[in-house]
């Protein structure tokens, strides 16, 4: 859904498919990166590494700071120690800090591609961490939480648009078309919809949050209370779930090449 | 017990991959990979001179050579179909209301409307019908060109609400006004024949793209009537008149795609004592036509009006085939792979009275750029 609304020209879109398509990608970025990432530490765990985590539920995120405590952990971490830090940090003046951010952001940015889309892209997120630093933070605390909640996901979401469309003259009008402008169409987000995308989309919300492993936690500490003779039953339940889950990637994957040729009879 | 559960994970991941590749040694359970109807993936050889290719080629035949591809496949369209009520596979199959099924491909998109024909596009019709005209009009041959709907245009209160439906006059409408300038009267939609049909019969089939008999015998009156104007002794049979009989068939492009076991009953003809006979001119068939047993089907009957009739024509054509044949004394069924072509060659040898040339709209577009 995310590629065919994101891939289409926005002269085929309307404002609430652009926001479908946003948030799609939204999800589709996260969990496709996130689970790689979970591979690499499940295979170097295998190998007997221990790699850290890479994502810590970013979308939970109430300022675009909290959002890069969250998101891509190895990657921020290596600008820090490696650019930020060389460059001064905010040892020195408070603009040198601020000029910090934007030169590690800019190189964010270019470290995922050399075009204007993602230098915007990285420069976007160092100007709202340069407000944040200049006293937004101490208003978006102020806020009451889904609203600072709500300004971070609206920059990341404005953030991705030039993430994924590499023109950035299309994805400026990808923006544009987000809220209201050129509204070229009656495209409607329904067209985009279906029971299984509905079901996708309400699961990748839900573990975009910490709800789930919440209450799987609640849970295990409930049952403790009673002793150990649950260990055994959740664990085969985690892997039936496991198992069914490894079934259910097979079968999504081997449907992939499947091809029916129309005039099969006549 | 608690310290055996952490390998129970490890171990089935690990039989799923050995039952696989054993399976793959010894085909110890066979499954047919019989609902695709293409050819598959070959395995391919490895040529360290140009081994870029290869990791390519061979991801593509183990997909299609995947020992469990089969019940893989039969479960996800379970999955998708039963459980979840979505197409299994919707850049093939679009799910409508009331068990009716449609091609999405590219008739989703014409119903859409992005396949709208361009003035410059609408021009190169009209030349190509220029110059079919002239050809045939030198030799004093009757013509038409039937566009035969989508099942869309017939059924369109049957699909889903959400699907696109361009607002404009469908593209044939287009086509037609703008080729009736030139040529009127050559153009024939019989769009509006078949949703009057359907008042009192099923004409297009739920689980195929295709029409039925009864759509069939429906056009085939509509094409006698308009040649009425031209050759007035013509008639149809009436439909009582054939012999009819019911075939329970679980055939039909959306049951593969969806995974339906079940069968669906439909009405068919059966040749009468009187019918044509068949013969053929043994006209050579399109060169890589994947059906060329269905190339030409030509029939004569000596006891009807002398008038002889060629019809280019695509699998539609086979539900009008039976009644058709019965009108003329000499009839020629020509399936040139989708190409609509004029055929020339097949029309001196034959020296028809009357083309008609009778294309699924889905294909109007090969005419020009066969």
């Amino acid at each position: 859904m995310a590629d065919e609304i994101m891939d289409a020209s926005v002269t085929e879109l309307s404002s609430p498919v652009a926001w479908l398509g946003i948030i799609a990608y939204a999800f589709q970025i996260y969990f496709d990166f996130s689970g790689y990432s979970d591979m690499a530490i499940g295979i170097g765990r295998m190998l007997g590494f221990r790699i850290l985590e890479n994502f810590n539920f970013p979308y939970i995120s109430r300022s675009i700071q909290e959002f890069w405590r969250r998101w891509h952990m190895s990657l921020s971490s290596w600008f820090k120690d490696y650019v930020y830090i060389p460059l001064g940090g905010n040892r020195k003046s408070v603009s040198r800090t601020y000029f910090n951010l934007l030169i590690v952001f800019f190189l964010t940015g270019l470290w995922h591609g050399a075009t204007w889309s993602f230098i915007f892209w990285g420069l976007f997120h160092g100007f709202f961490l340069v407000l944040e630093r200049l006293g937004g933070k101490k208003l978006l605390d102020k806020l009451p939480r889904p609203f600072a909640w709500a300004y971070t996901l609206l920059v990341v979401l404005i953030g991705w648009v030039f993430f994924r469309i590499e023109d950035f003259a299309d994805a400026a009008n990808y923006v544009a078309l987000m809220f209201g402008s050129n509204s070229f169409t009656e495209a409607n987000v329904l067209h985009f919809l279906d029971r299984e995308k509905l079901i996708v989309l309400g699961l990748a919300a839900l573990f975009s949050t910490t709800l789930p492993k919440r209450a799987i936690d609640l849970t295990l500490s409930f049952l403790n209370k009673f002793g150990t003779w649950h260990h055994w039953p959740v664990e085969l339940v985690k892997t039936v779930i496991l198992m069914a889950l490894l079934l259910l990637c097979a079968m999504y994957e081997n449907a992939d090449s499947y091809s029916p040729f129309i005039y099969f009879r006549f | 017990m608690q310290h055996s559960s952490k390998y129970i994970l490890p171990v089935l991941f690990v039989m799923a991959l050995l039952v696989s590749m054993f399976n793959s040694q010894f085909n110890i359970w066979e499954f047919e990979q019989s609902d695709e109807n293409r050819d598959f993936d070959k395995k391919p050889s490895l040529n360290l001179e140009h081994a870029d290719p290869y990791p390519d080629k061979y991801n593509a035949y183990y997909k299609d050579a995947f020992t469990f591809r089969t019940p893989l496949l039969s479960l996800f369209k379970e999955f998708k179909f039963r459980w979840l009520m979505v197409s299994p596979a919707p850049e093939h199959t679009m799910l409508g209301t009331d068990n009716w099924y449609f091609l999405a491909e590219n008739e989703a998109e014409i119903l859409a409307g992005k396949k709208d024909f361009s003035p410059e596009y609408l021009e190169e019709f009209r030349a190509e019908w220029q110059h079919r005209a002239d050809f045939l009009d030198s030799l004093g041959i009757v013509h038409y060109w039937y566009i035969l709907p989508m099942k869309h245009y017939v059924y369109q209160d049957k699909l889903q609400f959400q699907t696109p439906v361009s607002p404009r006059p469908k593209r044939i409408t287009q086509l037609q006004n703008h080729l009736n300038s030139y040529f009127p009267g050559l153009v024939r939609d019989p769009t509006d024949v078949l949703i009057k049909a359907r008042d009192s019969v099923e004409v297009y089939q739920r689980y195929d793209n295709h029409w039925n008999h009864h759509a069939g015998y429906t056009v085939a009156l509509d094409m006698i009537e308009t040649l009425k104007k031209d050759f007035p002794e013509l008639s149809l049979r009436p439909f009582a008149s054939f012999n009819w009989t019911n075939k329970w068939e679980q055939g039909g492009f959306h049951r593969g795609t969806l995974g339906v076991k079940d069968s669906s009953q439909h009405i068919m003809p059966v040749d009468t004592i009187e019918h044509a006979i068949r013969f053929s001119y043994g006209f050579p068939s399109t060169p890589g036509f994947p059906y060329p047993f269905a190339y030409e089907y030509s029939y004569r009957k000596t006891d009807s009006t002398g008038l002889k009739i060629l019809i280019i024509r695509d699998s539609f054509g086979d539900y009008f085939k039976p009644f058709l044949k019965e009108s003329f004394s000499e009839s020629v069924f020509i399936f040139d792979s989708w190409q609509y072509k004029l055929n020339e060659e097949i029309i001196l040898k034959m020296k028809p009275d009357i083309v008609l040339f009778c294309s699924l709209e889905t294909h109007v577009a090969h005419i020009v750029n066969h």
